[in-house]
């Protein structure tokens, strides 16, 4: 998108012009959508039978709908189809270059404005699964104690699940994927820039609809959602089936996003050998969102349609309906979820990966100690996790001949997770280690990701698992692994590049009480899961037996504390944006492309395309000229 | 440049400190505590296979984590400045040495534990020798207890999981409503119970006792209290309880108003 000095909008004063379309109108759009959608077979068919459950699939459609006409978004993908591209008028209009602080809630489609907007969004998210997950240890903190009903506690569960594993997987790929990775490439925006503000919206407008959950009535499944018992479901379920739906969709739409603008608008040079491990760690997820998500979406619309228009996609015959056997089967469901699931695991940890990978070299001050290897690592791991899913269906009794081959994929793909660790720890190794909170991550990455990673040969081992299957060493091996790779690489990636996105540091102190309340507390709280579940306490148990009470109270006492040390994090963001102290543009003189932009970065992100001529992680070797043409202006020196 | 002489040292340093730490994780979580979290329950030979399993990968994982950890740990220890580094550090990239005997040991650690896992689980899964007498049990799940059927004593019907001591016995599994998971904890042995489907599962328990049965997958409001008591018995204990037991309720095969459209008969020995 060329830009065109002249093209300025005229300042926008009027309230209207403000409003309309922004998420105001959207937000006022979507309550009429709603209404209109769950009302609308009574309208147009008077009054005619009709479950509950399709009244609020229309609602969802109309509330998602209204959303989208509501903030401008409809408009352009109409105007597409019908051959009326807008100019360049229009498109640089869309970017709402003087509107200052109100640009973020447009439809906009500058992607460092939508890597904000991610930002804001996924640490809502992050926040909001935080609270449910202090309100699971309230409930476990005794046994027998019930704060809230068994069905409720479900709910919970379900919730925490889904919308933590929503979180983890947007959480890097959503604000840094869309913010840095265009400028670490070279480029000046996104391949698809429209499509790229379709995918927040569409994520905005499936939290909504998640959240929906608790106001419709329970939803028990747990994230896995599997049928029969989905089907079982109040309408909460409805909620989390539609929600999902378009969490998944916006996601898939994002990461094809992000692979089109990475193999195809890389700046000259910028050859596959030169490219950031972040961006290599980005590319390997948003592979796996693009393919893996089709299957949940598949699973996610057929109990849907079981639960609303009474198909037997997972049932096989109904107690009040055709006596004949309906064909179905419980076993599709858990299939069509771990096909996408396992997958979905590993996409959550590639990010992160790669996050841990970009900043270690920068404050070791050594180059990646093997790059072909960690690169091979990355891919390695995304190719074989479509491999790997069978695991999740040891003990399910389907095709018990397929489990020796599971095994076999499973504890394959720790040797390209083991390429990584050798690619952290090797360039960790002699260097000159300059401990900053992003590095301080890389620690607890290391220390934390190994823990979930061992635990996860236990769990592959068939044997082994039939016993500790489905009980709390799983959720211990789990929580390990996701917030090893996801949440520290995420802390690791917003302490190293918040003085990037905003101009300011994040505040230090803050910081590193953040950090060590954090380490201690999460391991404090989740070490005692392993043994927990080696005593056999099954796991989504809203109630266990007194002889696991020790370790039930105390994981619950030391949740509290962490989730205190994660308000920590939240002030510090909060407080840090507007008073942080403002950072230079290259504060740690590092040798990626958007180290050497301005801060603020200007909206093309480059005043001439820029050149490479080396890759990123030169450190200690003797050089002529810094990595990139000083090609934006005030580039500063390392 | 590399000061090759004062860092040789410096590995030998901490391969050195790798062992000791390595050593010490070891007997802290598989030597010291006299009861590793279950792993003395064993009351089948499956179990005890399992406790063996988890003590073996303990042994193994052990080095792994104290290997990333001690180097780690090490190179900050050596590493670190006060601020920013005013010099770069060596650019060292690893040599074909170190590539090849990571991706070599890795492999032959993988392999091995493939190795392992294959032999136990046909020691698992292995059907008795024939001629020995299978004890053929049903079982029925539901929202939310556990109904055991023995089709070989006239489908005598009971809440209560009863068996005798080393017998070996065949499960069979269903649900009648949603996906429940039969687990006995006590003999490592668990298996899904699948709505329309059918599960198999083998164990010869052999100590006498008192244990339970739990489920372990998420099946709605109460499944947290689905357990079911299982008691191991004397062979003449069991033959007198089961003779006790009301007869004629084949639960889950085709028993009044559940849907049988799937399944072998009740005495298949698979």
């Amino acid at each position: 998108m060329v830009v065109h000095e002249h093209a300025i909008n005229p300042r926008q004063t009027s309230l209207w012009r403000r409003l309309v379309p922004s998420h105001v109108s959207g937000a006022a759009l979507a309550i009429v959508g709603y209404l209109v959608g769950t009302n609308i077979t009574s309208i147009v068919a008077g009054g005619t039978d009709q479950s509950l459950t399709q009244s609020l699939y229309l609602g969802f459609v109309g509330l998602t709908l209204g959303w989208l006409i509501g903030v401008g978004g409809i408009k352009l993908p109409i105007q597409w189809v019908t051959g009326r591209d807008p100019d360049e008028a229009e498109a640089e209009r869309l970017v709402y270059r003087d509107e200052g602080v109100w640009r973020y809630f447009r439809f906009n489609t500058d992607h460092k404005v939508i890597g904000v907007q991610y930002l804001v969004l996924t640490l809502f998210m992050l926040a909001v699964g935080g609270l449910l997950a202090m309100l699971i240890r309230a409930n476990l903190m005794f046994p027998g104690s019930r704060l809230v009903p068994p069905d409720e506690y479900n709910t919970f569960i379900t919730m925490h699940g889904m919308l933590m594993i929503s979180t983890m997987f947007s959480i890097i790929v959503g604000p840094f994927g869309n913010f840095i990775v265009p400028i670490m490439i070279g480029a000046h925006d996104m391949a698809f820039p429209r499509l790229n503000a379709m995918s927040w919206h569409l994520l905005a407008a499936g939290v909504t609809i998640f959240l929906f959950i608790p106001f419709l009535g329970s939803d028990q499944t747990g994230w896995t959602t599997y049928a029969p018992l989905a089907e079982q479901m109040q309408a909460g379920a409805d909620a989390f089936l539609f929600g999902v739906l378009l969490i998944m969709l916006s996601s898939g739409l994002g990461a094809i996003n992000i692979i089109t603008t990475i193999i195809t608008m890389r700046a000259p040079g910028m050859r596959w050998t030169r490219l950031p491990l972040f961006v290599w760690g980005i590319l390997g997820s948003t592979i796996l969102t693009a393919t893996a998500t089709t299957s949940v979406n598949a699973d996610l619309l057929e109990i849907m349609l079981d639960r609303g228009w009474q198909t037997s996609f997972f049932v096989n015959a109904f107690p009040s309906g055709p006596t004949a056997a309906g064909g179905g089967q419980a076993w599709l469901s858990e299939v069509l979820f771990w096909f996408f699931g396992h997958p979905e695991v590993y996409l959550i940890a590639l990010p992160g990966i790669g996050a841990m990978l970009e900043i270690v070299p920068v404050f070791s001050r050594k180059p990646v100690f093997i790059y072909r290897l960690s690169v091979i690592g990355i891919l390695g791991i995304t190719a074989i996790s479509f491999l790997v899913w069978g695991h999740h269906l040891f003990v399910s009794g389907w095709e018990p001949q397929l489990r020796g081959y599971y095994m076999g994929t499973t504890e394959l793909i720790s040797i390209p997770t083991g390429f990584v660790f050798l690619g952290i720890i090797g360039t960790l190794w002699r260097g000159r280690i300059w401990m900053t909170l992003p590095m301080a991550w890389v620690f607890a990455f290391l220390w934390t990701f190994v823990i979930g990673g061992l635990t996860g040969i236990y769990l592959s081992d068939v044997p082994a698992d039939i016993q500790i299957h489905g009980n709390y060493f799983v959720v211990g091996h789990f929580h390990y692994v996701i917030l090893g790779s996801a949440l520290w690489g995420f802390f690791g990636a917003m302490y190293y590049w918040f003085p990037k996105v905003t101009g300011r540091f994040l505040d230090e102190k803050l910081g590193w009480i953040h950090f060590w309340g954090v380490q201690i507390f999460f391991n404090l709280t989740f070490l005692v899961f392993f043994y927990l579940g080696l005593e056999g306490l099954p796991r989504r148990v809203a109630d266990y037996a007194p002889k696991f009470d020790f370790g039930m109270t105390l994981a619950s006492v030391m949740a509290f504390f962490l989730g205190a040390a994660m308000l920590v994090f939240f002030a510090n963001v909060i407080y840090s944006w507007k008073w942080g102290e403002v950072a230079d543009a290259n504060p740690w003189h590092a040798k990626t492309l958007e180290w050497q932009t301005p801060t603020p970065v200007p909206i093309e992100n480059f005043e001439r395309v820029p050149v490479i001529v080396s890759g990123p992680y030169t450190y200690g070797e003797p050089e002529e000229e810094p990595p990139a043409h000083p090609a934006a202006g005030s580039a500063v020196g390392n | 440049m590399m000061r090759r002489p004062r860092w040789s040292s410096d590995i030998k340093r901490v391969v050195l400190i790798w062992a000791g730490v390595s050593v010490i994780l070891i007997v802290a979580t598989v030597i010291i505590p006299p009861n590793l979290a279950g792993l003395s329950r064993i009351a089948a030979p499956r179990a005890g296979d399992y406790a063996l399993t988890m003590v073996v990968f303990t042994i193994l994982s052990m080095p792994v984590l104290a290997l990333v950890m001690v180097f780690a740990l090490y190179s900050l220890y050596k590493g670190r400045t006060r601020g920013r580094p005013l010099r770069d550090g060596p650019p060292l990239r690893a040599g074909k040495g170190v590539q090849i005997a990571w991706v070599g040991i890795s492999t032959l650690l993988v392999t091995c534990l493939y190795a392992w896992g294959l032999i136990f689980l046909n020691r698992a899964d292995a059907a008795p020798a024939p001629g020995s007498n299978v004890l053929n049990i049903d079982v029925t799940g539901e929202q939310w207890n556990w109904n055991f059927t023995y089709p070989q004593y006239g489908n005598a019907q009971s809440d209560i999981l009863e068996v005798p001591v080393n017998r070996p016995i065949l499960f069979k599994i269903t649900s009648i409503d949603v996906d429940h998971s039969f687990s006995v904890p006590a003999w490592a042995m668990k298996e899904d119970a699948v709505p329309g489907d059918f599960t198999y599962i083998r164990v010869t328990p052999n100590k006498m006792g008192n244990y339970s049965v739990r489920c372990f997958e998420l099946c709605g409001l109460f499944h947290s209290y689905m357990e079911a008591p299982v008691r191991v018995v004397t062979p003449a204990s069991f033959q007198s309880w089961v003779s006790t037991q009301p007869t004629g309720y084949p639960w889950g095969i085709g028993g009044a108003g559940v849907p049988n459209t799937y399944g072998p008969p009740s005495d298949v020995s698979k």
